[in-house]
């Protein structure tokens, strides 16, 4: 009697997990979709914008505050130091995955390459410039709340071997396609970096207003006792130049 | 009765010269093989501590922050010792007449670029005119005089210490292109891009000797500035050979946007002096309310590369040693129990007209004592030639995890002869004796009819 129930059982789940598992791909976007709609609410718009970033790095028992005035368009983006006095006038500088840093008094730029861009101030610089959708494969693994938040869980690989990291766990909302954790995984496809966004500001392009991040908080999966806080504030759509962005640009 | 043993015993060796000979060359060739094996270990100590202590600039003593050993390069903001720590220590160590020279260094991570490609590196900075008096200190060049790891260009104290000079190693120049190291006024480059993609880039690229240096500053900043690549210098290991860099204190210290450093070293006038200013030390320090981490040079903690081949070149000769000792040893043994064999009648003999076992065995070890001081004194001689004349080829003798260029220089002294002698001494007479022992105390009768044969 057990075995036939057992046996119905199986016959049951083997016809019905499909058909539940199309319902939930007929109601899930695509993940390019939503990739593409999670990076522009992080900067990856093809107008010019604006921002200024207040980074709080705290490791062990010291902490470092940096104020950067961001300019991005498109795959370009450069960030000018604003604070501290001593760093004034440096810029970190941004090309599809490529990322330079130039100081006032050195003759050429040092590039930073993509595995130099896992600690520092250059690692926090990457997460949040990270276009997913240009760089990661994504694929829709699960559903989970983040926060209370019905998220989409999606599973990010890397498309090609000159960026960051070899993976990213990523949580997008259902409701507006924000992405609001990120788990950055190294090479044993273990956490290396955790990532929280928050979405207060508001940007307005072809009349239509979009949220823009806010806030992220940055994790070292290794380190309970360093992370940093970047607060996001005051951007605006402004006219970027095309070549304005360009290295070249930055070399005196 | 002691000449009239003696004369017995003279008596006797010249019965059966071919095998004495046999037995003194034994004895004579292992004292010599000893005098060589200890000689080669001495050379190796001293060529692994000049390094260790000048060539690798690590002091005879060195202090760190507490933990710093372990933790600075994870955190150096709190674990490295700052410019309040070094002028504290300063302070103490200026009571201190037994400190030949002093100094800090600094090491840490880095980028080195090119304007194409950056390459991380791992850097250490020295006040440029410390790091003149220690490799030239007479213990680093009577060791390691022949050592250089200079390859290209000049070496750092032929700049000022404000200038933007940096030394790579070998494999690090390369990957940079910056195979031709030049004076800074002559270091050339300029803010023009260069053509990444270009046929020739090796050739623009070694067109001038200009770098970018970046890193991360104590503070969390991001920093950098421009250098030359004045010389290139070996490395002991592949893994550093393509990473290591070399800089003026100050300039490291611009680098990571500090006046700190990693640790401060003392070097000593006499090593001798090591435990009582490391116990002086420790108590000024903890008077001064100081937290601080002291180490002695040959600590594992701070100098894994002697710890280990020390250890490993001691279990090596000891091993070679104990060889020889059991060769010299089974060598007597045998020839003493061949002779006694062979003399047992004789011994039988003796015993009948009076003489005591005591006397008999005495007879054999003086017989095997004169033959042993007469073999070390040949063996002295010969191993004495034999050093000198290895010594005097120059052969090369590669020390792991030191840059080759050393020359085999065994060390030969009174002192190794002595306590050599000695110990091939005792063994033969002991081993002599062992064999005596038990032949010389059968009864006359078993004796004289030769039935033990």
């Amino acid at each position: 009697m057990s075995k036939v129930f057992s046996t119905t059982r199986k016959l049951f789940v083997a016809f019905t997990f499909p058909l539940l598992a199309t319902a939930q791909a007929a109601d899930a976007p695509s993940a390019e979709e939503l990739l593409k709609d999670a990076d522009r609410a992080r900067g990856a718009v093809d107008v010019g914008m604006t921002w200024n970033s207040n980074v709080e790095t705290v490791d062990g028992k010291n902490t470092s505050k940096i104020v950067y005035l961001i300019k991005a368009k498109g795959d370009q983006a450069v960030a000018e130091t604003m604070e501290p006095d001593t760093s004034k006038g440096e810029y970190m500088v941004f090309k599809e995955r490529n990322l330079w840093f130039v100081k006032p008094g050195m003759k050429r730029p040092v590039v930073i390459s993509a595995r130099q861009k896992l600690t520092g101030p250059a690692s926090n610089a990457d997460i949040v410039s990270t276009n997913y959708f240009r760089d990661y494969d994504g694929s829709i693994v699960g559903e989970e709340k983040v926060g209370g938040v019905d998220c989409w869980k999606m599973e990010l690989k890397a498309k090609a071997k000159n960026v960051s990291y070899n993976g990213i766990r990523y949580w997008v909302a259902k409701a507006n396609h924000l992405g609001l954790k990120a788990e950055f995984l190294s090479i044993k496809g273990e956490p290396f970096k955790l990532a929280e966004f928050k979405y207060e500001n508001k940007i307005s392009s072809s009349g239509k207003e979009r949220p823009f991040m806010s806030k992220i908080l940055i994790k070292d999966a290794q380190r309970a006792d360093s992370s940093s806080t970047i607060v996001v504030s005051t951007p605006k759509i402004i006219d970027v130049p095309d070549g304005s962005l360009d290295v070249k640009n930055f070399i005196k | 009765m002691n000449l009239q043993l003696f004369r017995i015993a003279a008596r006797n060796l010249s019965r059966n010269r071919r095998r004495n000979i046999a037995t003194g060359s034994a004895l004579g060739l292992g004292f010599a093989g000893l005098l060589a094996i200890t000689g080669f270990h001495e050379q190796v100590e001293h060529n692994l501590r000049a390094y260790t202590v000048y060539g690798a600039r690590t002091g005879h003593i060195l202090l760190y922050k507490h933990e710093g050993l372990d933790k600075f390069e994870t955190n150096p903001r709190e674990y490295g010792l700052d410019e309040r720590d070094l002028q504290a220590i300063k302070r103490i160590t200026a009571e201190m007449p037994e400190v030949e020279y002093e100094g800090a260094q600094l090491i840490g991570p880095g980028l080195v670029s090119n304007g194409c490609q950056s390459v991380p590196f791992y850097a250490t900075g020295i006040d440029p005119e410390l790091d003149r008096r220690l490799q030239q200190h007479a213990y680093n060049v009577r060791w390691n005089g022949g050592l250089s790891s200079l390859k290209k260009g000049r070496e750092l104290w032929a700049y000022n210490a404000d200038e933007s000079v940096i030394m790579l190693s070998t494999g690090l120049a390369t990957l940079v292109g910056k195979n031709s190291p030049r004076d800074p006024e002559q270091a050339g480059g300029s803010s023009d891009p260069i053509d990444c993609a270009a046929a020739d880039l090796n050739d623009k690229l070694n067109a001038d000797s200009l770098v970018q240096l970046a890193g991360y500053s104590w503070a969390g900043m991001m920093t950098g500035y421009d250098a030359s690549v004045t010389g290139i210098f070996a490395t002991s290991n592949s893994f550093f050979d393509s990473a290591a860099a070399r800089l003026p204190l100050a300039q490291l210290q611009k680098l990571y946007g500090t006046r700190g450093a990693t640790s401060y070293s003392l070097w000593l006038k006499d090593e001798e002096d090591v435990p009582a200013v490391m116990m002086s030390l420790k108590s000024k320090l903890a008077t001064a309310g100081l937290n601080f981490d002291v180490f002695a040079w040959n600590d594992p903690g701070v100098s894994p590369h002697y710890d280990g081949m020390s250890k490993f070149i001691v279990t090596v000769t000891g091993f070679i040693a104990t060889i020889i000792a059991a060769v010299v040893a089974l060598s007597v043994s045998n020839s003493a129990t061949m002779t006694i064999i062979e003399r047992a009648r004789e011994v039988g003999m003796m015993r009948s007209l009076g003489f005591t076992r005591r006397w008999i065995r005495v007879l054999f070890v003086t017989e095997i004592a004169c033959i042993a001081l007469i073999a070390l004194i040949s063996g002295a001689a010969f191993g004495f030639v034999m050093i000198m004349g290895l010594n005097a080829l120059g052969l090369p003798l590669d020390i792991p995890g030191i840059i080759s260029g050393l020359k085999v220089k065994m060390l030969i002294d009174q002192g190794t002869i002595s306590r050599g002698g000695i110990a091939i001494f005792v063994l033969a007479v002991t081993s002599a004796l062992y064999a005596v022992w038990n032949v010389a105390k059968n009864n006359i009768a078993y004796l004289l009819t030769g039935t033990h044969r």
